[in-house]
């Protein structure tokens, strides 16, 4: 008798907590027909207008709106069944592969309606907007700059996705779909007449594309950056390089700061003969570390914009520039160099003048007629070794505090020297 | 930039304490009378090295000034000795003293090593006998007086007598990474400063592999050049732009940080230099506050 009923009882549990295997969402929970989304229309019924468009999300096809939304109730907006970050990978998981070298942040971040549009769209994949112009709605300088190059590139007319996964590249830079120069070979043959003319023979199969052109396009013929070095402009790559004709072609004849001296002599015997050099000028690298041989989108061959380059190895005064609240005009728009001299100097921090006092007057010529007291003989209450100059008071690279001062209120600023006013 | 605000705040509410130290750990430095003048009573002016040695000698690099200061350290205080000029070192940085008390000075414009007597006679250079360019950064010295030359060029750690006659190399890792000094304990151990990769890799005693001691220090420091080393295996890291010392333990692993910004007695600004003086000091070339700073190590 008891194990009859012991019996009974799980035949019974098991009957009620797990719906027969194959049986529909409708059965199991006893749904009306086209109670997972088919009925939703009947209120919403411009989605039949949305569901008139070339291309269609698949569920929203289907009428499974329960797919992705909660008919009853969410803890998320618009009913949504999860996360709006996350829903997606719900069903399309693999976006962003694993170890991806370079990844789209919105991508990364499950940002996916940013470029789809989750129920239908006129464009292919439910893009919001058709080819190019809806990377160009982020990218928009990069669209300015494809529109005025004089010398295009044909594929960048056409689609970014000629070279470029949207989503992530697993083994690629810059979301490239392969890395160059294999990427650009699938269309330029290194053995074309034409090519190797124009590379002066020289064996460039395996080197970088990009050192030397703009992929996007440019106002320069060959598509090279803005910036080119005069013997690459004046197709005198023998000049750093063996010749064409030789096995080590590709190499060049003297390596670090002597593969530069011959030409930049008095620029480097300047720089050498300063107190203090730029410790990256002399490593193996040399020039190398900051600037490109070849050509550039950045002035002075700098291999990015001025606060990249500073910042790759000065990431803490570089991120404080992007974070501060009141920032330095100078540092604002990237420009170290308006205060440091890159290469060396003979003042401390590489400073381009004698002194912090004097850096500031090359701009705000105003502290040498009407200022607080600063200068040699204004000693400095907090310290007998220190004089009061700009920097007693200003955190020139970023602060949080209008005027980039060091302290939130005046009063909290002056009275560090003047303890007498201190309430 | 959080550390920053966080010390503003802290620099703020501590105004006049002058100990703006941090907890760090089981050590903490107290801050005591710093040098500010030479024994001719000159200010410092930018001191970019200082250094501890024979005979409680302390070294400074008055680098502003072009010169070098001694003193020496003991029951009554830090007394200073001399202050003198060379026209071989016109632009002293860092320093070391050799088991003798002669002083090794490295020179920015030259960027070599020079021998000088303690009463400031120079005695020859350090000519670093190793294969290519060397471009010497940072240096160290053992007890035998053996030298540790950072060499950035290539990057590498060439160990060399004191005439610079190379004993050994210890290649270090290439990439996007900047070495800026380099220290060595008492046990023989070699440590090295990776200042944009805010990383300290060792060198165990007998080894030539060089290895990450502890993790990154990415989240501890801003830009750090200069270490030392105690007797008891901790590091002192000093973080030039994050005006402050990191203290490490033998392990590597963080134990606190030590210093803030500021211009009162116990802050620093742009600390260049760190030496440690085995009494339980340690001396901090406090470069933009012209002057050197003495901390007791209190555990």
């Amino acid at each position: 008798m008891k194990t009859r009923l012991i019996l009974s009882l799980v035949v019974a549990a098991v009957a009620f907590a797990a719906p027969a295997a194959g049986q529909t969402d409708e059965a199991k929970y006893k749904l009306k027909p086209g109670a997972k989304g088919k009925t939703c229309l009947n209120c919403h019924v411009q989605f039949q207008e949305t569901m008139k468009q070339p291309f269609v999300h698949t569920p929203v096809k289907m009428g499974e709106c329960s797919d992705c939304h909660s008919p009853h109730a969410s803890s998320h907006g618009k009913l949504l069944a999860e996360d709006p970050d996350r829903i997606c990978a719900t069903c399309h998981a693999a976006m962003v592969p694993a170890g991806a070298k370079s990844a789209h942040p919105d991508a990364v971040k499950g940002q996916c309606t940013k470029c789809h549009d989750p129920h239908a769209s006129a464009n292919k994949g439910q893009l919001v907007a058709g080819g190019s112009a809806l990377c160009f709605q982020c990218h928009g300088d990069l669209g300015k700059a494809v529109e005025a190059a004089t010398h295009k590139h044909a594929p960048v007319g056409k689609s970014c996705l000629g070279c470029h996964d949207p989503h992530a590249s697993k083994d690629a830079e810059h979301l490239l779909t392969k890395s160059a120069p294999a990427l650009c070979l699938d269309c330029h043959k290194t053995d074309a007449p034409a090519f190797r003319t124009a590379h002066l023979n020289y064996p460039v199969a395996k080197s970088d594309c990009a050192s030397c052109h703009d992929p996007h396009g440019s106002g320069r013929a060959g598509i090279l950056w803005a910036s080119v070095h005069p013997p690459v402009a004046n197709r005198m790559c023998a000049n750093c390089h063996y010749e064409a004709t030789s096995p080590d072609a590709i190499k060049t004849k003297k390596q670090g700061l002597d593969g530069c001296r011959g030409c930049h002599s008095e620029l480097l015997n300047q720089t050498l003969a300063l107190n203090r050099v730029h410790w990256p000028v002399l490593d193996e690298r040399a020039c190398l570390n900051c600037h490109r041989p070849h050509a550039s989108k950045a002035g002075k061959l700098l291999a990015a914009p001025e606060i990249k380059v500073c910042g790759s190895c000065h990431s803490d005064v570089a991120r404080q520039a992007v974070e501060s609240a009141a920032k330095h005009a100078p540092v604002a728009d990237g420009t170290c160099s308006a205060c440091h001299s890159p290469h060396g100097s003979n003042t401390v921090l590489l400073l381009n003048a004698a002194d912090s006092t004097a850096v500031c007057s090359s701009c705000h010529d105003w502290s040498k007629h009407s200022s607080h007291p600063i200068g040699p003989e204004v000693v400095d209450p907090r310290n007998k070794n220190a004089r009061v100059d700009c920097l007693s008071c200003h955190d020139v690279h970023g602060s949080p505090f209008k005027y980039i001062t060091w302290q939130d209120k005046k009063m909290d600023l002056c009275v560090g020297c003047h303890q007498d006013f201190r309430r | 930039m959080t550390r920053k605000l966080v010390a503003i705040t802290l620099l703020l509410a501590g105004l006049g304490s002058g100990l703006p130290a941090a907890a760090a750990g089981g050590i903490k430095l107290r801050a005591q009378a710093p040098i500010y003048v030479d024994s001719k009573g000159v200010a410092l002016s930018a001191p970019e090295g200082v250094a501890f040695g024979a005979g409680s000698a302390i070294a400074v690099s008055d680098t502003g000034s072009g010169r070098i200061a001694t003193f020496r350290t003991g029951a009554g205080g830090i007394t200073p000795i001399a202050e003198f000029k060379l026209a071989e070192v016109p632009y002293p940085t860092r320093l070391r003293i050799t088991s003798k008390g002669d002083l090794l000075v490295l020179d920015g414009r030259s960027r070599r090593i020079a021998r000088v007597a303690a009463d400031g006679a120079f005695k020859g250079w350090v000519d670093p006998g190793a294969g290519g360019d060397p471009v010497v950064r940072g240096f160290a010295i053992d007890r035998q007086d053996q030298l540790f030359l950072l060499d950035v060029s290539v990057p590498r750690v060439i160990v060399a007598d004191l005439s610079g006659k190379p004993v050994r190399e210890i290649p270090l890792p290439a990439g996007r990474s900047f070495f800026s000094d380099v220290a060595v304990g008492s046990r023989g151990d070699v440590f090295v400063l990776d200042s944009v990769g805010h990383q300290v890799y060792v060198v165990r005693s007998g080894s030539t592999d060089v290895t990450p001691l502890g993790g990154s220090l990415a989240e501890e420091l801003e830009f750090a050049t200069t270490l030392a080393v105690a007797d008891t295996g901790h590091l002192f890291v000093v973080d030039q732009y994050g005006d402050g010392v990191v203290i490490l333990g033998p392990d590597g692993s963080f134990q606190g940080r030590q210093g803030m910004m500021g211009l009162r007695e116990g802050f620093l600004r742009y600390p260049s230099a760190i030496a440690y003086d085995p009494a339980g000091f340690v001396y901090i070339a406090d470069r933009a506050n012209n002057r050197v700073q003495v901390f007791a190590i209190a555990q």
